[in-house]
């Protein structure tokens, strides 16, 4: 299911709902836990049965291995064994079933093996994975949320218990498809809380307002952004003569579909969490008023960002300086072992993480060049003299005049359906093609165009519009760019119901369209 | 990185009781409107629902008024919702199921052609894919009554089987009720209510603003400028348009795994069906390729064989094509666009093929056929005799006017 079909809306999330809190008052907080995860489960069944049983016996498997190294002594030789056998699994299963990798290696031809293999990629399958990574890094690394999570499993009943609260915690289904991936210490202490299941009117205030905001994003202008974007990528794929103003507004275009898809996905799982009293993190801030690369990573799937960057960025930036200052390497090989050879393999795995395409891989590999260029003239002491010598408004305007068009080129090669269409469209934007048959009636798409762009510069995101009410927990401390007058506070009120009424029944008017969101696939 | 996670303080918990309990009026005091919005949006909602699945405006369930559309009429784009509404309608026996090419023909038009024992319906609507098709044969596959089908065979085929139009109601017409609230639509809530009012027939009556449209697009076409642009693009391509494509009859999926079982599974019900390979100009393979395939003339021709190996031998099945005579398919003075026929005469007899059986395709005479097309397309040079005549007409004004100034 996905959160903008109206089955999805108007029948599974009223029910949950209702049942979720009459099961809290009545039953206490394992229970209403429970719920969570058998509705969870049922949000995921229809993306196919396989995909739902491979689920499960991830949560299982996941959870045994938890259980088992908190409650073996450090002492015990076997509990390092368990935890590697645990990760090895997820990384397996993703190899597996994501990548294709008995596919690659073994050609299309390889047998029973490849039958499995050959099912859809299961949605979401990278999300959850992670989590269950997530989680049993933290309980191999003794983090305290965990066992206080789990509880004393004295008898099958606990275990059942601390099994469906660990169910609900990883597929948890605002955050089951396409994330945030949220650690068990953003997690557990909202459980814990007292306030926890108790039906508070302004969660529920401000999950509709969430709510309303994603699915206008995600319908009406992702949505309608999406038929020219396809018209302009499948062109470019055959190598199409495409004229240059047609080949930008394709690029644009892309760039606004994927940022109003995922933003409203991010606005929608924040808000439909909230009306279960719970916050998740942030994954989404404004990303394209980012002034850079580095700042880009903080504002844009965030959590992706700091998952990859605590198992792998941080591990090799560290084994990198160790080995530099250990050789005593020069400081041009030194910078290189500690800080851009672990940029580029951290952003490699981020491009792949999409998916085991080449266009993934030119895609991590500009993000990777781009963000080791920008750390260098950022520590550059030119660059030190020029900001402190010039207003900051100048420096931002420039740095995100700088910032777009390498923006925008990675992200069309994001989109391209071949790498040598992706430079197919690059050598039609800068071309000179300007005879070239119109593929597109241009007036919509423009005006679409201008309008996203308007919201996407000049708007407050809706995290800052909720600020007030703490509308998600925070994953880096971000800057709020843009003028104060322009993030005027949202207060729960008849002119909020009347916005919300009217961005609901927009988002309805297509209802009968219902895509799925971009990130689904990934 | 700085995760810090916010927790959650809790200052109502601290506060004596009453004040509590004026803190969560408050609260509930602000967010009542909103809720109740939501709220409402659900009932209004699930109360549509109710209604338009209990009347069924698009005869998909066993219930309901059982609407039919208007004899007569020609739906056009919006028949993609009346799928099942023709398909199970016992007055109805011929459908044409083709595309924007064969969107013109009326069922008056038809019957005049196929016999006025005909009771014709027209299918078609503009930019049919694999999938919809498949839908919408699957559906007349359904149907008791259907006799007779008229299915036009596009460029699409290339495509992949998965393919579908953007705006079909595709959850219309598959098998899972799951996805059945999205006919809940603007249209669809003010159809049912017309149904509810007493409505028992559609119509589209589009005849005159679809004829506007259609001259329209003739008159824009038929230029001068229009055929030099055409011309530079021919001169451009011509070392190409021939090329191999590579691709072979299992890589069209959607004809062997979709068009083909649904010709043999309406054959089986002893229904004669035709299929029509619409009349593209020889134009169309140099201007569409750019934004369809560079190979599109190959893969045209290989998918024409295929389907004529494939389904020429079934029973009760025919493939017609007319597209080898260059005095149709090389004359753009035919066509509204590179791939639209407009002539009146051409579209007539394209239709009445099916009673005299002219231009039908067998194994035998394809490889006549294909290298008739193949030969034509490849030294193809932009011809329009309306074009020509007019400039001829011109010129001789202007000589006559010239000679009677001086």
């Amino acid at each position: 299911m996905i959160f903008t079909d109206p089955l999805f809306l108007f029948v599974l999330l009223p029910i949950t709902l209702a049942v979720f809190y009459t099961i809290a008052y009545f039953r206490g907080k394992n229970s209403a836990l429970a719920i969570l995860f058998i509705a969870s489960v049922i949000f995921y069944i229809p993306f196919g049965t396989a995909s739902a049983i491979l689920l499960v016996l991830a949560l299982i498997v996941n959870f045994s291995v938890a259980v088992a190294i908190t409650y073996l002594s450090d002492s015990n030789k076997s509990r390092r064994t368990i935890y590697l056998s645990g990760q090895a699994y997820n990384l397996i299963s993703l190899c597996y079933f994501k990548y294709k990798i008995v596919t690659v290696l073994f050609g299309p031809s390889a047998g029973f093996g490849i039958d499995i293999a050959g099912l859809a990629i299961p949605a979401g399958i990278s999300f959850y994975t992670f989590h269950g990574a997530a989680f049993l890094a933290d309980a191999y690394s003794r983090e305290k949320n965990v066992s206080q999570f789990l509880g004393q499993l004295t008898s099958s009943r606990t275990v059942l218990g601390a099994f469906s609260r660990y169910g609900a915690f990883v597929s948890f289904f605002p955050q089951l498809v396409i994330g945030p991936i949220t650690y068990i210490s953003e997690f557990n202490p909202q459980i814990q809380s007292k306030r926890f299941l108790r039906l508070n009117p302004i969660d529920l205030a401000v999950g509709l307002g969430f709510i309303s905001i994603g699915m206008f994003k995600k319908v009406v202008v992702a949505d309608n952004l999406a038929p020219t974007v396809d018209i302009v990528f499948g062109a470019a794929d055959i190598g199409a003569e495409i004229s240059p103003i047609q080949a930008w507004i394709g690029a644009l275009a892309y760039m606004g579909q994927l940022y109003f898809d995922f933003s409203g996905y991010s606005d929608m799982a924040l808000g439909l969490a909230r009306l279960f009293g719970l916050r998740l993190p942030i994954n989404f801030f404004s990303p394209f008023k980012a002034n850079g690369f580095i700042d880009y990573y903080r504002r844009w799937h965030m959590t992706l960002t700091r998952v990859i960057a605590r198992f792998l960025y941080t591990p090799l930036s560290v084994a990198g300086t160790r080995y530099a200052m250990f050789n005593r390497l020069a400081p041009i090989p030194a910078h290189l072992v500690s800080l851009w050879l672990p940029m580029l393999i951290n952003f490699q795995i981020i491009g792949l993480w999409h998916g085991a395409l080449w266009t993934f891989v030119v895609f991590g590999l500009m993000h990777g060049f781009f963000i080791a260029l920008e750390t260098e003239i950022r520590a550059s002491k030119w660059y030190k003299s020029y900001k402190k010598t010039t207003s900051p408004l100048v420096v931002g305007t420039i740095e995100r005049a700088v910032f777009f068009l390498p923006l925008l080129l990675s992200l069309a090669m994001f989109r391209a359906e071949s790498v040598s269409g992706g430079f197919h469209l690059y050598s039609q934007m800068f071309g000179l093609a300007f005879d070239a048959r119109s593929l597109f009636d241009m007036k919509e798409p423009v005006l679409m165009l201008m309008g996203a762009f308007f919201i996407i510069y000049c708007c407050p995101n809706s995290v800052e519009l909720m600020r007030r009410y703490r509308p998600a927990i925070m994953t880096y401390e971000n800057k709020s760019y843009g003028l104060p007058i322009l993030r005027g506070l949202w207060r729960p009120g008849w002119v909020q119901a009347g916005y919300i009424s009217v961005l609901v029944v927009a988002s309805l008017y297509y209802v009968s369209r219902q895509p799925p969101f971009l990130y689904q696939g990934f | 990185m700085t995760h810090a996670t916010k927790s959650i303080t809790s200052s109502a918990s601290d506060l004596p009781s009453p004040q509590k309990r004026s803190l969560s009026a408050v609260r509930w005091r602000a967010a009542r409107p909103m809720v109740m919005a939501a709220a409402l949006l659900t009932v209004i909602y699930l109360s549509l629902a109710a209604v338009v699945i209990a009347v069924d405006p698009h005869n998909v369930y066993r219930w309901g008024p059982q609407p039919r559309i208007e004899p007569g009429n020609t739906p056009r784009d919006v028949v993609i919702d009346w799928i099942d509404v023709a398909a199970k309608d016992s007055s109805y026996d011929t459908f044409l199921v083709g595309s924007s090419v064969t969107e013109m023909y009326t069922p008056e038009y038809l019957k005049g052609i196929l016999g006025p024992d005909a009771k014709v319906i027209n299918l078609s609507y503009g930019g049919p894919r694999p999938r919809d098709r498949d839908l919408v044969l699957d559906q007349l596959v359904k149907s008791d009554t259907v006799k007779h089908v008229i299915v036009s065979f596009e460029w699409t085929y290339i495509r992949d089987p998965d393919v579908t139009n953007i705006s079909f109601p595709a959850f219309l017409y598959d098998d899972d009720i799951a996805n059945d609230l999205r006919m809940v639509n603007f249209p669809t809530i003010r159809t049912t209510f017309s149904v509810l009012g007493g409505q028992r027939f559609y119509s589209n009556d589009d005849d005159a603003r679809y004829k506007r449209y259609v001259d329209g697009m003739y008159a824009s076409f038929q230029r001068p400028e229009e055929m030099a642009r055409i011309q530079r693009e021919v001169e451009r391509h011509r070392a190409q348009i021939g090329a191999s494509s590579g691709r072979d009859c299992a890589s069209f999926q959607a004809i062997n795994e979709q068009l083909v079982p649904n010709l043999k599974a309406l054959s089986d019900k002893g229904v004669k069906v035709d299929v029509m390979i619409p009349i593209s100009s020889y134009a169309f393979y140099y201007v569409r390729r750019n934004d369809i395939s560079p190979t599109l003339l190959d893969e045209m021709m290989v998918a024409r064989r295929c389907l004529v190996n494939a389904a020429s031998d079934i029973p009760h099945v025919s493939i017609f094509a007319f597209d080898d005579d260059p005095a149709i398919a090389g004359d753009l003075a035919n066509f509204r666009e590179v791939g639209h026929l407009y002539d009146p005469a051409i579209l007539s007899n394209f239709i009445s093929a099916i009673t005299t059986g002219k231009g039908r395709l067998t194994r035998k005479n394809f490889p006549r056929h294909e290298n008739a097309i193949r030969s034509a397309v490849e030294n193809y040079q932009t011809t329009n005799t309306r074009l020509d005549m007019v400039a001829a007409r011109s010129e001789t004004e202007q000589a006559a006017s010239k000679s009677s100034t001086s």
